[in-house]
């Protein structure tokens, strides 16, 4: 069913074509209804936006912010419309503000290893440009090849190499924001270091276009690691992975990428794009390593013997660059390979401390079978994020009241193991009902009242990270 | 077929978005109606009847080069273009459809039209008006020029080697009507092989009735088609590659006994390139050494005739194979989309020439006529000395 909150009464759409030409200017309802949603099966409800705007740089944008903010209309921005928790769905309708022609890259410094872009650039883009450089800009969301730095930014994404490189809020130097006032704020510097005045670059990631549009952002770069290389181990028992896990940590090895997926995952890569996975296993530990040639050699040897001692079945060292590149998108393509089971599916993002994985990991499947659920598991094994990906029908009212009892299970679990409800995906509309199991009373009154500071009329995506009833 | 056969299909994508990489639309437009996540979730829409059929649909569904980049790709496994054809003979139903590009059709499926055109075509290429008008610096003039350049005579052979395998050469439009060097170089390479060219008065394959969703004229041309095929031949021979993957097309359309004959022919089809690696044909040393790249058209996705096609190259002496970035994205002519989108299939041209001029190669190859179109296109925006050939010309230089 369509659910629309008209905004169009001023109709503003002349002068939104006069800032940023007609054909940045849509407005029709078919392309409204195909702007409704992004990837998180969030509602069977389509809720409209009335405007879908394409500005070009950060002074469009401010002008937009203008007229928004006299006339009170939401916005909402969006990138490449691929999170996981509904956080580009308009439902208070208003402006959805495309970042996607915001794709320049402003200036590549390589003596000073840093890169000033808009936010609309692709993050596998910009990996490519610096690593041709023989830089390297580890951040590496799943679907990096057509995600945005601004959606990074935003949901403070990171992904597998987080464990040891850290995630999106470990590279950004310096922020250009557009605020709700259409007033332009410059956060940070772009030098590495910096004391001068609040931090407010850590502000505004993560915050989710609550507090302001980012428009342009500078990074840090490292140099690129000399060589990489990738193995699969196998286990028979999941809890033996999960051990295997802590044992490579205490042993001080620090891999580019620990991730662990089960056998439901792999079966399901296997079926969509065979590359040889072993699915009689029931878990595998993707690892990555990368840095010098004789460590990392070292380093697998080691990997293997004390995966060993865990029981592990087989293990598998990727010889060429083709078959890296393979198991890569095999492991990229987990989230949509699931997709093929069921029509819809819900991909959840708990942290817990990494001692704590095995546990959760074990909980994870009994609240599967208790709510008689499809339930399987990816997770960045490494910093105790791990992703259950529940497969549904949302037409199914009853099953997806299945999922939602599940979801809290697994969220209460998380946070009496001492973790959190997100890790790297953000809060958006699906998971705002539960920030308050997970960040206690004052800290969310604080939380409230920076919104409200830089969002006095609450323009910016409404109805997203905080308490508020969604139908 | 109808849309709501396909309603559950449409449902299961899950909007993942992942098409946004592959789609050489959206790589333009960065909008969300060029990719099929946008165009499934409209379906969805119009399936649940929150919103009609309506031109903007149309215009939407025409936003496509059919080009199969996302139902390869699709990690939920849907197929895109039966789901957008089956939509735009709906559309055509209801009484929506694209004047111009119907006319279009109508003419490039109609041999008496076409006839008449191919004479218009040859007053144009005899005047000096193309060149008069490129030199004033209009580029569709000189694409046009440059389209009929080539000498118009088909040549005759006649080689007396015995002759054991029979093949039916369908030509297709662009030998019949623009210009015959693919046809010339087929017969040429063809000559002193075992293969029998034999050759029959065919239609227009039918692809732009079935992308356009006109579903009843294209049942109707493949069985005209279909009746033009001989029992006694041992291959139906292709030299483009749209036209070999619509005959294998025609079965699906098709009931009782064309249907059957449909998966007969089916089985009979076959690529010149193909034909060439069953009689282990050895290419010749061509006079200089060359620098060369290829253009995979987008009809050979997922097919073994891109390693055949590679294995063939490796085999051209005095040549070098460069290797160009995204060889197999769409060339950004496809078909009418050229004329219904004509911007953005300029984009998608020009993208398309930086990876070949990116190559460093001298010569790009491709081995579908059509494709030709949008591979000089780009390269003369990028005002570029690369030339465009078919595979089979080179084979037969």
């Amino acid at each position: 069913m369509i659910k629309t909150i008209n905004n169009t009464e001023n109709n503003l759409k002349r002068k939104f074509e006069k800032i940023l030409g007609e054909e940045n200017v849509l407005t029709s309802k078919e392309d409204c209804i195909m702007y409704a949603t992004d990837s998180t099966a969030v509602s069977t409800d389509l809720y409209l936006p009335d405007y879908i705007l394409f500005p070009e740089n950060t002074e469009q944008i401010s002008e937009i912010m203008k007229i928004a903010y006299e006339n009170s209309v939401p916005v909402t921005v969006r990138g490449a419309g691929t999170n996981m928790t509904g956080a580009c769905v308009p439902f208070k309708g208003g402006i959805i503000l495309s970042i996607n022609k915001m794709n320049k890259i402003l200036d590549f410094d390589k003596l000073n290893q840093t890169i000033k872009v808009q936010t609309g650039v692709i993050v596998g883009d910009l990996q490519n440009i610096v690593e041709k450089e023989g830089l390297f800009y580890p951040p590496d969301p799943s679907n990096l090849k057509v995600s945005t730095i601004g959606g990074s930014l935003a949901l403070s994404s990171s992904g597998s190499r987080a464990f040891k490189y850290g995630g999106t809020k470990d590279y950004v130097l310096d922020l250009t924001v557009v605020l709700s006032t259409g007033e332009i704020i410059k956060t940070g510097s772009n030098t590495i270091k910096n004391a001068t005045g609040f931090n407010l670059t850590q502000l505004f990631i993560g915050s989710e276009g609550t507090l302001g549009v980012i428009t342009e952002a500078t990074f840090r770069l490292i140099p690129k690691p000399e060589e990489t290389n990738l193995i699969l181990v196998y286990f028979d028992k999941i809890e033996n992975a999960a051990n295997a896990i802590n044992g490579i940590i205490l042993n001080k090895i620090v891999s580019s990428v620990l991730d662990i997926m089960d056998k439901v995952t792999m079966e399901t890569i296997e079926k969509f794009s065979p590359c040889g996975l072993l699915t009689d296993n029931e878990a595998a530990l993707f690892i990555e390593l990368d840095g010098n040639k004789t460590v990392i050699n070292k380093e697998i040897k080691q990997i293997i013997e004390i995966c060993e001692e865990f029981n592990a079945t087989k293990h598998k060292t990727a010889k060429t660059e083709e078959e890296k590149a393979n198991l890569w998108k095999a492991r990229r393509s987990a989230f949509a390979a699931v997709t093929q089971l069921r029509p819809n599916v819900l991909s959840e993002d708990m942290v817990v401390p990494r001692s704590k994985m095995p546990e959760m990991i074990k909980k994870t499947y009994e609240i599967g079978e208790k709510y008689n659920l499809d339930i399987s598991i990816v997770g960045h094994a490494g910093d105790g994020n791990f992703h259950p990906h529940i497969a549904f029908d949302m037409r199914d009212i009853q099953e997806t009241e299945r999922v939602n009892g599940a979801v809290k299970e697994l969220f209460l679990k998380a946070i009496e193991l001492g973790g959190k409800i997100s890790g790297e995906h953000g809060i958006g509309a699906v998971k705002a009902k539960y920030l308050k199991y997970s960040v206690d009373p004052f800290t969310l009154k604080y939380m409230k009242e920076i919104k409200k500071l830089f969002d006095p009329k609450n323009i910016m995506n409404p109805q997203k990270v905080f308490d508020y009833e969604i139908k | 077929m109808k849309l709501n056969d396909f309603k559950d299909e449409v449902y299961k994508c899950s909007g993942c978005g992942l098409c946004q990489s592959v789609c050489p639309v959206y790589k333009v437009l960065k909008k969300e109606c060029a990719v099929s996540r946008g165009k499934f979730k409209l379906l969805n829409a119009i399936i649940n009847k929150d919103i009609k059929f309506s031109k903007k649909t149309l215009e939407i569904m025409e936003l496509c080069l059919h080009c199969q980049a996302c139902t390869e790709f699709c990690p939920s496994g849907i197929d895109a273009q039966k789901i957008l054809e089956t939509t735009q003979n709906e559309l055509l139903n209801c009484g929506i459809f694209n004047f111009s590009k119907f006319f279009a059709i109508q003419i490039l499926t109609n041999k008496f039209y076409m006839k008449m055109l191919k004479l218009f075509l040859n007053i144009l290429r005899k005047s000096k008006i193309l060149e008069i008008a490129s030199m004033f610096g209009c580029k569709k003039s000189q694409l046009l020029k440059e389209l009929l350049k080539v000498k118009i005579k088909p040549i005759e052979v006649h080689s007396n080697i015995k002759k054991d395998i029979k093949a039916l050469y369908f030509k297709g439009c662009i030998n019949n009507y623009v210009n015959p060097s693919c046809e010339n170089g087929v017969k040429k390479v063809l000559d002193n092989t075992s293969v029998e060219i034999i050759e029959a008065d065919f239609s227009c394959c039918g692809l732009p009735l079935k992308s356009s969703g006109d579903f009843e004229s294209f049942k109707n041309i493949a069985k005209i088609n279909i009746d033009l095929v001989p029992d006694d031949i041992d291959y139906l021979l292709f030299d483009c590659a749209s036209c070999k993957c619509t005959f294998l097309n025609y079965a699906e359309f098709l009931e009782d006994d064309y249907k059957e004959k449909a998966l007969k022919i089916a089985q009979k089809c076959i690529s010149i390139y193909e034909l060439l690696e069953k009689i282990d044909y050895k290419p010749k040393s061509s006079w200089k050494t060359n620098n060369i790249t290829i253009h995979f058209p987008c009809h050979i996705r997922g097919m073994k005739e891109k390693e055949i096609i590679e294995n063939l190259i490796s085999k051209i002496p005095k040549t070098n194979y460069l290797k160009s970035e995204e060889a197999d994205s769409c060339c950004g002519a496809a078909g009418s989309f050229i004329l219904t989108n004509s911007e953005i299939s300029k984009e998608i041209s020009k993208n398309k020439a930086q990876n070949i001029i990116n190559s460093k190669a001298e010569i790009v190859l491709t081995t579908c006529p059509s494709c030709i179109l949008g591979l000089k296109q780009g390269l003369i925006e990028k005002k570029s000395k690369v030339k465009t050939m078919q595979l089979i010309e080179f084979l037969a230089e």
